[in-house]
Formats: structure tokens, sequence, C-alpha cells
């Protein structure tokens, strides 16, 4: 019983992650399917504003901008220059990352409201040059048609194949963002959120790694977006508003900051309720205001702090004795 | 008589106020300076100079016989040079221990994809790191609160923590900012005695302070700062007689002699 205990204790996490993934593996309706996939592309839109905002403290409120420059991208390579969807995928992240190291570096000058209000103009901008570029986009009208990812001849086409593919993206972009932000890397990121200043005057490069954080960040959208828009295979402008860059936003806040097991669980959160709240229609918008500012104003640190996965878990040994070593007797 | 750090005719103008104008002093290593002066008189902003915060309006900072005026803050920490601040920073969301740690990391040569793709190269390293950052938060006393955040420590300790963090990035001169300011004297003896362990082991520092039985009580040399001037160096004993420093302290400014 004692052991059993301690399993779960230790391993909660992947247990109601398998949890989560059996659902619509045990339903097998396709509907169901559709639904974990839209979470898994908000699963890696929110790492994406976690990145960002939670550790190095760059609000954006523009992130749609980096996941609509992916979808676009990643489409027109794949519909014009044919080039294999999962390679388009890539490429259509890569090509957000130029875009994230093009914003970065005027970001460097902003911070706070100032930079949330550039980045919130910057996907507006974005949104219009995919309305007015009519030869490349389409326009209002949208480009339909989309091909599907295709892994060697392996046409993926049914909501399990989809399901599997985004699983599969989502566990490498976790993996590398969980190595990254828990080495001494997401430890520096939190120290420029922290105090730039301070920062600095111990050597750390703060432009290098805001860029940084910007660049990885715009790469996380632009997979998003791109897998969406093969998953879909409709995009038009409408899908790129602003109210889902607010979307992630809130998904990012209910998770809380600097803790990927938060944005996971708040992405998920949030999908499934925006599906099980359809009925409400326009009034879900209202649904997560209130709820952002629940959380802002009670439970600021979200899902993490439920979880007990906040910034303070950062930088610490992963070997458990170590580990235990170190909270020994320490006071907190 | 190896000066580690020379300053030449520094300066720095805030609009048209010369916090301090025309400087020139040499830092020895191992040695600690005293940096002392009325409210005002420009020490903060001589450190914030040295240290890269604020750029001189003209003059020269040698270090080791580079001039690292405009360089950037960071770069200059990485040459050797560490500071705490008058107004603490810390980062006070973290623990001790991240605190500290985040100053080492700095020192390891990685790159930053280097724990993604290699993992256990980066752990190891990572390792080493630990250790240190434990072994530093021992020697300034606060070892026992390594899992606190910084927010939640005594302002004693906070000084101490951000000693700790300078350490962490092994300065070859230190940069104190009143270290002592605001505490009470257990407080205040705690850091005196760290402060002298670690000039026992050989450290560099400059230190602004204005409590007098710690200047007196820990520095080699003095260099007294009025008005954005010097207008007294020496060792401690001949500071204390000197009739220029004592008017400067009792506020009879620019009575005579050339300022
Ligand atoms: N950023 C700034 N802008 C304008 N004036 C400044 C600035 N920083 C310092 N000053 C002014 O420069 C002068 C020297 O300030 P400084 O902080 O160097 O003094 P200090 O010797 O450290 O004093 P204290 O003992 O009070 O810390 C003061 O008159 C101060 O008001
Ligand atoms: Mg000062």
């Amino acid at each position: 019983m004692d052991k059993t205990k301690k399993f779960i204790k230790e391993y909660y996490l992947q247990i109601f992650g398998l949890l989560l993934i059996s659902i619509p593996v045990l339903k097998g309706n396709s509907y169901y399917y559709q639904v974990a996939t839209m979470c898994g592309i908000y699963c890696l839109f929110t790492i994406s504003v976690n990145l960002v905002t939670g550790f190095t403290g760059q609000l954006t409120l523009g992130q749609v901008a980096f996941y609509a420059i992916g979808a676009y991208s990643s489409t027109i390579l794949a519909m014009k220059f044919s080039v294999p969807v999962l390679l388009a995928m890539v490429l259509g992240g890569l090509i957000a990352a130029v875009f994230g190291l093009l914003i970065g570096f005027p970001a460097l000058r902003l911070s706070g409201v100032y930079l949330g209000i550039a980045t919130l103009g910057f996907a507006e901008i974005v949104r219009q040059v995919s309305l007015i570029w009519v030869n490349l986009t389409r326009g209002p009208l949208g480009i339909p048609g989309i091909p599907r990812p295709n892994i060697f001849g392996l046409v993926i086409d049914t909501g399990f194949g989809y399901f599997a593919l985004i699983l599969a993206i989502l566990s490498i972009v976790y993996i590398a963002v969980d190595r990254l932000t828990k080495s001494k890397i997401g430890l520096v990121f939190l120290t420029i959120r922290e105090d730039e200043t301070a920062a600095e005057s111990i050597g750390i490069n703060i432009a290098f790694y805001k860029i940084l954080a910007f660049v990885l960040s715009a790469f996380i959208a632009g997979i998003a977006g791109a897998f969406m828009a093969h998953f879909i295979t409709y995009i038009s402008p409408s899908n790129f508003i602003s109210a889902e860059s607010f979307l992630v936003l809130s998904m990012y806040v209910l998770g809380g900051p600097a803790s990927l097991p938060g944005s996971i669980g708040g992405a998920i959160v949030l999908t499934v309720a925006s599906e099980a709240l359809r009925f409400l229609q326009g009034y879900r918008q209202i649904f997560y205001g209130v709820l952002l500012i629940a959380i802002i104003l009670f439970k600021p640190e979200g899902i993490s702090g439920i979880l007990k996965t906040n910034k303070i878990t950062v930088g610490l040994p992963k070997n458990k004795e170590e580990l235990n070593l170190l909270l020994k007797e320490g006071k907190n | 008589m190896t000066h580690i750090l020379k300053i030449n005719n520094l300066s720095k103008h805030f609009g048209g106020l010369k916090a301090v104008s025309g400087i020139s002093f040499g830092i020895e290593e191992c040695k600690i300076s005293g940096l002392i002066g009325p409210n005002g008189s420009g020490k903060t902003t001589t450190l914030n100079m040295i240290s890269g915060l604020l750029t001189p309006t003209a003059g020269e900072i040698y270090f080791k016989d580079t001039n690292i005026v405009g360089k950037k803050m960071a770069e200059i920490n990485r040459m050797g040079i560490a500071r705490t601040f008058q107004q603490i920073r810390l980062f006070p969301e973290l623990t001790c221990f991240q605190n500290v740690l985040a100053a080492r990391h700095t020192r390891e040569g990685e790159a930053w994809w280097h724990p993604i793709v290699m993992p256990k190269k980066s752990e190891a390293e990572a390792k080493k790191s630990r250790q240190k950052s434990l072994e530093i938060l021992d020697f300034v006393g606060i070892y026992e609160h390594r899992n606190t955040q910084a927010k939640n420590l005594s302002y004693g300790n906070q000084r101490k923590l951000e000693i700790a963090r300078a350490l962490a990035t092994e300065p070859k001169l230190l940069l104190l900012d009143e270290p002592v300011a605001g505490m009470n004297p257990t407080e205040s003896e705690g850091i005196v005695s760290l402060l002298k362990k670690l000039r026992a082991d050989g450290l560099t520092a400059i230190l602004v302070e204005h409590t007098m039985n710690v200047v007196m009580n820990i520095c080699d040399d003095i260099v007294v700062l009025d008005m954005g001037q010097i207008i007294a160096e020496g060792k401690p004993a001949e500071i204390l007689a000197n009739q220029r420093v004592i008017d400067a302290y009792l506020g009879k400014r620019g009575g005579k002699g050339d300022a």
C-alpha cells in the first residue's frame, strides 16, 4: 500500500498524462480525437508563450503572429513548392523563428506593457498582410485543400493518425524545452525576468537570452500553426485574430508561469472547456475573462501551484538522492 | 605594488550635476580599499562606472591594463569584476541556492543547446556548479537558508546572499556598496567577519561604507571623496587625522585649499 502511494506521488503527472491520452484512444471516435489533437496543438502554443513570458518575463500579446506565419509558410511551401508536409512544417517553424529574431531585436528596447502592445501590433500587421497579399494567401477567401501529412508514403488522414503525430511532436518539443528550462538556461531566463540589472551584474548577456527565448518561442508557435493548417486543411485570416493570442495567454496564465506541466494542463483544460461551452457561443469570451481575473487574484501560480512544479524547482538536481540532500532540513 | 585597477581622470556628469569630476586612483591587488565620503559624494556613481552600469562622461578605467570604459556590465563581470548594490538587487522569487547557482552557471563554457542534445554531459557540469554553489552558501553562512526564497530572507542574510552571488562569479575584484548599511550590530558583525575571511583568502575589493569603525577595521587603504572629487588618500590612521576629511564630514565644505 505504501509502495503504491509512493509510486503515485512520484509519477502522478505521468499517470495523469497517460489517462488523458487514453481517453480518446478508448473512445476511439473521431470527435474525441479531434478535440485531443487540438489540445496537443494548444499545448505547443501555450509552451511557446510560457517560454517567452513565463521564463524571461517578456509579455507577448501577439503570439498568434508566429502561429500564422508557421501556418501560411508551411501551407504555401507544401502547395506551391510541393515540399513534403512534415518538412514544410519544420520549415514553417523556422520561418516563424526568423520573424521571432526580427521581433526580438526591437523587443530588447521595450518591456512590460509596451512590449505587449508592440507584439499585439505585430500580430495585427501579420493578419493584415495575410488579408492583402492575395496572390500568396488568397486573402479573406483563405486556402482550402491543404495537403495532409505524409510519412514515407503513409498519408495521415485519420483521427488517430493526427493524434499520434501531434503526440509525437509535442513529446519531442516538451522534452527539449524541459531539458532546456531545467538546465542553467532556464535559471538564466528566470534571472532576466526577476531583475535584468542584477542578471547583467553576474555576467549574463541578457540580450542574447531574451532573443533566444523569442526565437525558440516563435519556432514552437510556428510548428503549432503549421500542424493546425495541415490538420484542419483550411486556413484563412480569421484563424489568426488577436482573440487567439488571448486564448493561449489565458491557457498560459491558468497553467502558471515557468511550469511546463502547468502549460499542458492549462491548454487541455481550456481547449476542452471551450468545446464543452460551445453552447455559450460568444459568451465564452466572458468565461475566459472571468477565469483569467480569478486566477490572477486568487491563484497566481495557476495549475503549477497545485502541481508544485513552479519556478522554484528550476535548476535543482534530477538525481533524487542529491535532491533530497539539497532539500533536507532546508528552511522553506 | 601592482595595480589591478587604475582610474584615470574619471568623470560623470548628470546634466549640469558633476557627480564625479576627474578622479584618479589605483587599487592594489589583495587589498581591501575603502571608498568613503559624505552622502552624494559620488561613491556609488564611481562603482557604477567601474562595473559598467554607467558610462563615464570622461576618463579611463584600466582593469588589468585593459580600458573597460564602454564595455557592457556583463562583459566586465566576465573579465573579473563583480559587485553588490546599495539597494539590494536579488532574484526575489528564486531560492538562495538558485540565486548563487545562476551566477555559477555563467562560468560554464556550455552552449545553450548542450542541455537539450547532450543532457548527460551537461548534467555533469551542472552538478559541479551545484556543489560549488552550496560551498559558497556555506562560506558566507546562509547554507541553512538555501531553499528559502530570497525575498523571504532577513535583511542581513539578503546582503550575505548578494555577496555570495557576486563571489560565485569568482571575481578578481569585488565592489561592495555599503554592505552593512541598515543592519543591526550583530548582522553587521557577521558581514565584517565575512569580509575578513575573504581578505585572508586574498580578495581584492573596493568597499564603500559609511560606518567608520567597519571601514577602519577592514580597509588597507582609503580614498575619500567629497562632491565628486578626491580629497584624501592613505592608510586608515592617516585618513582619521586628515583635517580636510574631518571638515568634509562635519560639513565645512570647500573652505580652503585647492579642491
Ligand atoms: N542616475 C542619476 N541621475 C541623476 N543624478 C544622479 C544619478 N545618480 C546619482 N546622481 C547624483 O549624483 C550625486 C552622487 O550620487 P552617488 O549616488 O554617487 O552618491 P554616494 O556617494 O553613493 O551617496 P550615498 O552615500 O548617499 O550613497 C548625487 O548628487 C546624486 O543625486
Ligand atoms: Mg551610494
